[in-house]
């Protein structure tokens, strides 16, 4: 029998016979299945994008718990997910996150929610999520209590199951690298075996996602942790060392005090063979005094405590005073030690004059020390608003690797190292925190061993105001603090300092 | 929202993934069946287990067993919480 339907161009029903229409329907069907499979698998791809999202998302183990356990939960309709962190030392399963459907919320609310503080403890081997991460596999159990056996909890526990109707429990351990992290519960009010095979493969995949989002979490954690740990050592550190270099520095100057006065003759005439060995002292006692005022230097600079006093002077008496010490020095070893007339070109500039001192010092004391001969040159040439001056010698030179990392803590250059064993490392760092306070760039230029080295700076011939601000307010924040200090500590200490 | 209305609401819901705003047309089809597609307040005038099981019917007609099993596996969680008589055939 054969049923028709005309074409009709106003309506548009199309002619079909009873073959046409069994094939039809047999396509109609073929292609509602690929649509079926297409819209099962787009589904897993969109939870496990969602997942990933939460991962990236943010850093925190409880945001990141929290949120990954309800996306699963409302992705598979399931009544509760679990997600445990385990502690193997203490033998115990920490609680990172719960989801709960809204009636086994209602339940576990109405028992104080008993359940958001229930570790579960790895005792009995009966327990499933002890099963699970000894045997390294998914285990299924009838029951929740099976999963935080041994249990004193087992009447909410059964009000749960009942109200919930929660009808089995899935564990999955969380395992990356060949080491277990965790496990990942799964309860519901039907058994796993009545999901499809899609869904099954769905949830493996979502475990991979939680496996690797715990690790990255938990990694996390123990950075910052160890960075914690690092800053307070090097908070620690550093209160030591100004401590420390406080304490010295103390009767230092009280030696030298004295020194001094017994030099000028003050305690009675001293023999010339009496001099020479007093002023000898006194030069070791200075150095130690340097040595100290580095270290306390350094201590300031990392506790924030590092300021400029700026005032108007002349370049050269930034630079004359300096070399005028260390020339007997320079003398000593041969070496001539020259100032640059363009020295004086330079006029007036506005810096802080103790600290650029300090910098100079540093550059010639260097060149004097890691020179056996030849001449130190120090010369300088304005460069716009800039003031660029050279320290340049003929000793030791610098491999230029080694020049890229002169400027850090405690390192000294290999060659150096062998002409002058000792040395702190520190007074480059101190250079360089002191040039750049006045936003301006220190570096070296050598062109190998034996070949001598220029070191060179550049600062600004006058700060910008705002420059001038800042250094204002990091002073008045140090002085604060120290009156602060002063409130704080005994009578005995303040004496000492 | 009971249970049978969020049965009803999620087959829809899940066959109009897979097959458009047919899903929805041919539920109007379904005797007894009240949609309203603004708030998805579904209503019934009949028995709510027989009309059911004729809309899992009236898709299964144009799509075969899979649109079954589609139906089935969409509300597998709602079902576990109905006592067995209560199930529709076509669901279980």
């Amino acid at each position: 029998m054969l049923e028709r339907f005309r074409r009709d161009k106003k309506k548009g029903f199309i002619f079909l016979n009873k073959e046409n229409s069994s094939f039809l329907n047999k396509v109609n069907q073929q292609l509602y299945s690929r649509n079926a499979e297409l819209a099962v698998k787009n589904k897993n791809l969109s939870l496990l994008r969602n997942l990933y999202e939460i991962t990236n998302s943010s850093l925190d183990k409880s945001t990141i718990c929290s949120e990954l356990t309800d996306a699963i939960r409302r992705s598979f309709n399931v009544e509760l997910i679990g997600l445990f962190i385990l502690e193997k030392e203490e033998g115990v399963l920490r609680l990172a996150s719960l989801s709960l459907s809204e009636r086994a919320k209602n339940v576990v609310k109405k028992q104080n929610n008993f359940l958001f503080s229930q570790d579960i403890l790895l005792l009995d081997r009966k327990n499933v999520c002890y099963r699970s991460i000894k045997e390294e596999r998914k285990v299924e159990s009838s029951s929740l209590f099976n999963v935080w056996k041994p249990t004193g909890f087992s009447t909410e526990l059964h009000n749960l199951h009942v109200s919930s109707n929660i009808k089995s429990a899935i564990i999955f351990p969380l395992i990356n690298n060949h080491k277990t992290i965790g496990v990942l519960v799964i309860s519901l009010n039907r058994s796993y075996k009545s999901f499809s095979k899609y869904e099954r493969e769905s949830i493996e995949s979502v475990v991979n996602v939680i496996t690797l989002a715990l690790d990255k979490i938990l990694l996390y954690e123990q950075l910052v942790t160890a960075n914690r740990k690092l800053k307070e050592l090097d908070t620690a550190k550093s209160e030591f060392i100004s401590i420390a270099s406080h304490q010295l520095r103390t009767p230092l100057t009280g030696i030298m005090g004295y020194l001094s006065m017994m030099v000028a003759g003050d305690f009675g005439k001293i023999e010339p063979t009496q001099l020479k060995i007093l002023n000898d002292v006194y030069g070791a006692s200075n150095r130690l005094i340097r040595i100290v005022n580095i270290f306390l230097n350094v201590s300031r600079i990392e506790a924030g405590r590092f300021y400029l006093d700026y005032k108007q002077v002349t370049f050269d008496s930034v630079v004359d005073e300096i070399i005028m010490e260390l020339k007997p020095t320079a003398s000593k070893k041969g070496i001539k030690l020259v100032i640059d007339p363009s020295i004086k070109s330079i006029g007036q500039v506005t810096v802080d004059p103790d600290k650029m001192k300090d910098v100079t010092l540093n550059l010639v004391d260097n060149a004097i020390k890691y020179s056996q001969s030849g001449t130190i040159t120090v010369s300088a040439k304005k460069e716009g608003g800039n003031v660029h001056c050279f320290v340049h010698d003929e000793g030791v030179g610098i491999d230029p690797e080694e020049a890229k990392r002169l400027f850090s803590k405690f390192v000294r250059g290999t060659g150096i190292a062998r002409v002058q064993p000792n040395g702190s490392g520190l007074g480059l760092f101190i250079a360089k925190k002191v040039v750049e306070e006045h936003t301006g760039k220190i570096w070296v230029e050598s062109e190998g061993e034996g070949k001598g080295s220029t070191f060179q700076f550049t600062i600004p011939i006058k700060p910008t105001k705002e420059q001038i601000e800042l250094q204002a307010k990091i002073a008045s924040k140090v002085s604060k603090q120290k009156a602060q200090a002063a409130k704080d500590i005994s009578p005995e200490m303040a004496a000492s300092q | 929202m009971d249970l049978f209305t969020t049965i009803t609401v999620r087959i829809i819901k899940e066959q109009e993934i897979i097959i458009g705003p047919i899903a929805l047309q041919e539920a109007r089809k379904v005797k007894g069946l009240k949609i309203d597609t603004g708030s998805w307040k579904v209503s019934f005038i009949g028995d709510k287990k027989n009309i059911i099981n004729d809309l899992v019917k009236q898709y299964s007609r144009l799509f075969g067993r899979a649109s079954e099993d589609v139906c089935r596996e969409a509300v597998r969680d709602l079902i576990s919480d109905l006592p067995n008589q209560d199930i529709p055939t076509t669901l279980r």
